[in-house]
């Protein structure tokens, strides 16, 4: 809040005063008529708009606002998103004429605000540049261009085969506990120094839940360019259900905008951001509860007709603008929950058939120590591809058919253990190749690190290690060249390709570390 | 077969006719559009009266006894339409029933209804400043349904067909606690 001091009481006043509107004001009222779930049946208000914002004045003349749905012929279906205690039969409802907004603006970085952009982290007013709607078309083909640069989430398993790129839509599933969160955090922490904006939106979860996520993030420095949307379980139902489209729109506010909060443009570009989504399950079960409530037809798995739709215009505002229009781009990570596996379910179908690739956890990789849990059989990135630095493209290139090859060998050896040596060498690969895919939490890893680790497997490097010992050989070596051979890490990350003094020097690098690596710790 | 949406539409036109023609009978077309407004709000506003005219166990005698106790101020025919819809089990073609009620008196009397909520009751001058602008803006005469509320503190506030023109000094010095809440 603008502080308010001798010298500026009287501009201040003035702007608050000439805000006052003191003009006479016609609206259309209708009445409720009924009120209950979080959903009021309104007679009246024939000229209401689908998603319009309606004023509720409850007891005491207080305003609690709502969304109208269900459009019939006598009446209204509304949901409220504040108080709705307040709200009795015959109470009167007035329309707005415009659709809900949330504010936005660069003092919401840092912030944790519910779904109607209000601060609910005890720091005080945000000062909010202007307002953006949750309901919003994203553009035509004719504003976008294609997906054409790295994200960098920072997870060598996932930057090596799953290349996730600005401006894509990349889903994250799996069942509950096998690190779908943490895939993301690790990423909004990666993104450090990145010029990419984070929103996190988390959808009915555990406020102690979003309390250690804040938490992590502050702990790495990585609120200062974040912002947390939260709707958590003891949320009503329609917050949970805005809560994805409000985080979107804030992040909009920076693509749409330069660094100096002007429009984007060819000379002004715009910013990138990545939403995160966690998770899209309960938001889908938020708009069932909401949608049975206004007794609407239930479907498959008793969702609404419109639960795909819900998800795919919330998923089509990811996007890369045009170089006309600033180059900005919203890269959206959606998360989705399953049930044991089932990624045949009626939301797991939908949201993957949406997105541009998905990102598959398992719980038993999980269990077996395989963190990231990413079943990198399954997992795939359709558009990512194009945005993947060359150098990563060179040592990475083979690596998702190898690993293939060697879970097909791997099944195929437990029926015996007589093995040509072309075989045993396959196997005895691929097991590093795996290990080496190892990270832990809150480690993300930068690209040229990653490109090296790699390297060192393809090139043979940890054949002849203790299978205990890569990820330790890993770690060492990377420490080994960040101490005194910074150049070349610095030459990966700035030309972007391995060149073939890259090669040789990384070799000759590799070989002499290996000779000073300790396998017994 | 009909919905109940149509059932309850068909239901209604007739009710509503029927009290109509009562109403020319005995002269009190625009009495009756006051008087039904102010049922519906009543009923609307008690879920123990809805319940109890609604309930099908309950003795008919009965809910005649409650309509006459709660609504014994009201014209006769308004009454006697109200009783019939409870005893058929129609409650819920009430809003209707204003609904089409409303559209065949203002027909009928050749006019729009224009409820008037100030502080004090209009003087006759006022009250004919808003009949003539009205009149003419609409293009049709106007007929005033006078209310007072004293929560308005000032000003007007003029209703007619779900549309409100809020001239208030309440609603006014409402926007101003919001805008001065909202600033920066």
């Amino acid at each position: 809040m603008a502080e308010i001091t001798a010298d500026n009481i009287d501009a201040v006043l003035r702007r608050q005063l000439d805000a006052i509107n003191t003009s006479v004001e016609s609206r259309e009222v209708g009445t409720v008529i009924q009120i209950g779930d979080g959903i009021a049946r309104i007679d009246g208000l024939k000229g209401a708009m689908a998603g319009e914002l309606l004023e509720f004045l409850g007891e005491g003349n207080e305003l609690v606002y709502g969304l109208a749905q269900n459009l019939e012929e006598d009446e209204v279906g509304a949901v409220l998103l504040g108080d709705i205690t307040t709200i009795k039969e015959n109470d009167q409802v007035r329309t707005t004429g415009h659709i809900v907004e949330v504010p936005s603006g660069r003092d919401f970085l840092g912030r944790v605000v519910n779904p109607l952009g209000e601060p609910v982290d005890g720091k005080g007013p945000i000062h909010a540049e202007g307002s953006r709607p949750v309901e919003f078309r994203a553009p035509g083909v004719v504003e976008r261009q294609g997906v054409n640069e790295p994200v960098q989430m920072g997870i060598l398993a996932i930057d090596s085969m799953i290349p996730i790129g600005r401006g894509q839509r990349e889903l994250i599933i799996g069942d509950r506990q096998t690190g779908k969160t943490a895939i993301a955090i690790d990423t909004i922490i990666n993104s450090k120094g990145k010029d990419l904006i984070c929103i996190y939106v988390a959808i009915g979860q555990k406020a102690s839940t979003v309390a250690d996520v804040v938490e992590t993030l502050e702990r790495f420095g990585a609120m200062e360019y974040t912002i947390v949307v939260c709707a958590s379980a003891a949320d009503s139902a329609p917050l949970q259900y805005i809560a994805p489209m409000s985080g979107v729109a804030m992040g909009e506010f920076f693509i749409y905008n330069g660094a100096d909060g002007e429009p984007a443009s060819e000379t002004n570009p715009g910013r990138h951001v990545l939403c995160v989504y966690d998770d899209l399950s309960k938001q889908a079960v938020a708009y069932r509860q909401m949608s049975l409530t206004l007794r609407r037809p239930p479907g498959r798995e008793a969702y609404p007709g419109d639960v795909f739709y819900l998800h795919s215009r919330l998923l089509e505002r990811a996007i890369k603008l045009s170089d006309k229009n600033g180059a900005g781009s919203l890269t959206a990570l959606p998360i989705i929950e399953t049930q044991a596996g089932d990624i045949s379910a009626y939301i797991p179908t939908n949201v993957i058939s949406i997105t541009d690739g998905q990102i598959f956890l398992q719980s038993d990789l999980f269990f077996q120590g395989q963190r990231p849990a990413v079943n990198v059989g399954i997992s795939v990135s359709r558009v990512g591809g194009d945005a993947q630095i060359k150098a990563m493209r060179q040592v990475a290139g083979s690596l998702r058919l190898d690993l293939a090859a060697y879970r097909e060998l791997q099944a195929f050896s437990q029926f015996g253990s007589d093995l040509d040596k072309a075989t045993q060498d396959q196997l005895n690969r691929g097991a590093r190749m795996t290990e080496l895919l190892k990270q832990g939490r809150y480690v993300p890893m930068p690209v040229e690190e990653q490109v090296v680790a790699i390297f060192a497997g393809n090139q043979g490097f940890l054949d002849s290690l203790p299978l205990a010992s890569v990820l330790r050989f890993r770690e060492e070596l990377l420490q080994f060249l960040r101490a005194s051979h910074a150049d070349i890490l610095e030459a990966i990350a700035t030309e972007k390709k391995l060149t073939d003094v890259i090669i040789e020097q990384l070799k000759a690098h590799i070989a002499g570390f290996k000779e000073q690596f300790s396998v017994e710790e | 077969m009909k919905t109940s949406a149509v059932n309850i539409r068909a239901k209604a036109e007739v009710y509503a006719r029927v009290l109509l023609e009562a109403a020319q009978a005995s002269d009190r077309v625009f009495v009756l559009t006051g008087e039904l407004a102010e049922l519906l709000a009543t009923v609307r506003g008690s879920l123990e009266l809805r319940s109890a005219l609604s309930e099908a166990t309950f003795p008919e005698q009965a809910k005649k006894a409650i309509i006459a106790e709660i609504f014994s101020d009201y014209a006769p025919e308004l009454l006697a339409t109200f009783e019939v819809m409870v005893e058929r089990g129609d409650l819920a073609t009430l809003p209707r029933v204003c609904e089409f009620y409303y559209a065949l008196a203002e027909e009928a009397l050749g006019a729009i209804i224009l409820d008037v909520s100030t502080v004090v009751p209009l003087d006759e001058e006022l009250r004919q400043q808003i009949i003539t602008k009205y009149s003419s803006q609409l293009g049709r005469g106007v007929l005033l349904r006078e209310y007072i509320d004293p929560d308005l503190i000032g000003g007007i506030v003029l209703a007619s067909h779900g549309k409100r023109i809020d001239a208030s000094v309440s609603s006014q010095l409402e926007n101003a606690r919001q805008v001065l809440s909202l600033s920066q």
